[in-house]
């Protein structure tokens, strides 16, 4: 099942490339490598939420972030005693 | 970037008023109720306040530098450094919250219409199709947003007409039991939305007319905030308490209009407007994400970021939440303040450094010319 999943995500990599090759031959190089570091960056964490879906991510990131100002919503509306 | 594109600017409210509507429409009306409780259909009200206050920075921005996106104009303003890191501020806010915008769509489909598809076809497909019109280009776009923006309000306008004779006018009363403050409450989580007219700042640089003032994203943030009120509103009028119960109270509301054991099932229509709005609302947060990372890297094209950034907003759709609890849980606690703080928060932060340094300098031009390209 892993296994599958792993040579889907790869085999759309690079059908995706395959698609976009004759555009990205013309580009410069720029433009190739920020392709590829989003291409394999995402395939990376594609990998990595096959093996692990409960990864930690940005999510929980912007929480630890905004978790302050969240938590002074909660409590204003318990001494409001409003439900 | 020399992209050659023009858009009017009735096509460019078009393409926001989705933006700030097709994915609230569903969801908000379950999370104030929590908060304000029957005055829920006050807060769009209050909410909106952060959607004229974006509009105002983003367009005086844009007056200072008419040809450019906040990504390129941030450098101007504040140097180098801090330029960039806004925009990348800005970028990666954007990547976050279309990845959410993904998942809030496909768990709808999912739950509400095709459930034995998986999550990943629905989600991949429209991935797809907002991929393909993001290629095509913005005049694309536009003449989309167009077509079937007018199509899907009036469809919404004949549901609530629809929806009329089952509206029961004693749930609204009594007006404001606990006060205002559950009422501004209410307004912190649909206020997030309201931030996101931001997006004017990537679209306007293309715009035909050179009108002056900001009427058009004014009256954008004004329909959206009119338009979330009614369905609120309407929702509450017809289902009362029931909607705290509900994941989508106006789909269930839609479903409970029947007339003579005939018309029925008109929740369909709420699907084909949902699919039809949060393509477009998907599509111009793609298009921004594409043009912008192209602009902060200097690249001359976005087109070639267009398919792997799809593939990352898939794979960061599955990222945002396990399950689909958890995504309306954080979309109560801290998607509110998500959004608003980048972006609106860094336009304020541009437009009070401009404005410091317009007034020492001769002028916009005095700014523009120092940092020469």
């Amino acid at each position: 099942m892993k296994g599958g999943a792993i040579a889907g995500i790869s085999l759309i990599a690079v059908l995706m490339t395959w698609y976009e090759w004759s555009a990205l031959r013309r580009s410069p190089w720029k433009t190739k490598l920020a392709y590829a570091v989003l291409l394999l960056a995402s395939w990376l964490i594609a990998l990595l939420l096959v093996h692990n879906p409960n990864l930690p991510g940005p999510t929980q990131a912007l929480m630890k972030i905004y978790k302050p100002l969240a938590g002074l919503l909660k409590n204003n509306e318990q001494q409001g005693g409003h439900e | 970037m020399k992209e050659k594109w023009y858009v009017s600017t009735a096509q460019i409210g078009m393409l926001i008023f989705p933006v700030i509507v097709a994915t609230a429409d569903l969801l908000v009306p379950a999370t104030i109720f929590k908060e304000a409780d029957r005055d829920l259909w006050l807060s769009p009200l209050f909410a909106s306040l952060t959607g004229y206050a974006t509009v105002y920075l983003v367009f005086q921005l844009h007056q200072l530098f008419p040809k450019e996106s906040i990504i390129e104009y941030s450098p101007r303003i504040v140097g180098p450094f801090l330029g960039k890191l806004c925009g990348l501020l800005v970028l990666f806010n954007l990547l976050y919250n279309v990845g959410y915008i993904i998942r809030e769509y496909g768990e709808f489909i999912v739950g509400s219409f095709l459930y034995e598809t998986p999550l990943l076809v629905v989600i991949g497909t429209i991935v797809l199709l907002c991929a393909v019109a993001v290629k095509a280009g913005l005049e694309v776009l536009a003449r989309v947003a167009q077509v079937f923006v007018p199509v899907a309000v009036m469809l919404y306008a004949l549901l609530m007409l629809l929806m009329l004779p089952s509206m029961k006018g004693e749930n609204l009363f009594p007006v404001m039991e606990h006060g205002i403050v559950p009422v501004l409450k209410g307004a912190y989580t649909p206020q997030g939305w309201f931030s996101e007219v931001i997006l004017f700042a990537f679209l306007l640089p293309y715009r035909v007319e050179k009108e002056t003032g900001m009427r058009t994203g004014l009256l954008t943030v004004f329909t959206a905030m009119l338009a979330l009120t009614l369905i609120n509103l309407s929702t509450f009028l017809v289902l009362g308490e029931d909607v705290s119960d509900l994941n989508y109270p106006f789909y269930s509301a839609i479903q409970m209009i029947s007339f003579a054991d005939f018309f029925e099932n008109i929740d369909l229509v709420v699907m084909a407007i949902w699919v039809t709005g949060a393509f477009i609302k998907i599509s111009v947060f793609f298009y921004a994400l594409a043009l912008g990372t192209a602009q902060w890297l200097h690249l001359d094209d976005y087109r070639p970021l267009v398919l792997p950034f799809g593939f990352l907003l898939v794979v960061l759709s599955f990222w945002t939440a396990p399950n689909f609890s958890q995504l309306s849980a954080n979309l109560q606690t801290f998607a509110g303040f998500q959004t608003t703080a980048i972006f609106m928060l860094i336009p304020l932060f541009l437009w009070l450094v401009a404005r410091l340094r317009t007034g020492k300098k001769a002028g916009a031009e005095g700014m523009s010319s120092t940092r020469a390209k």
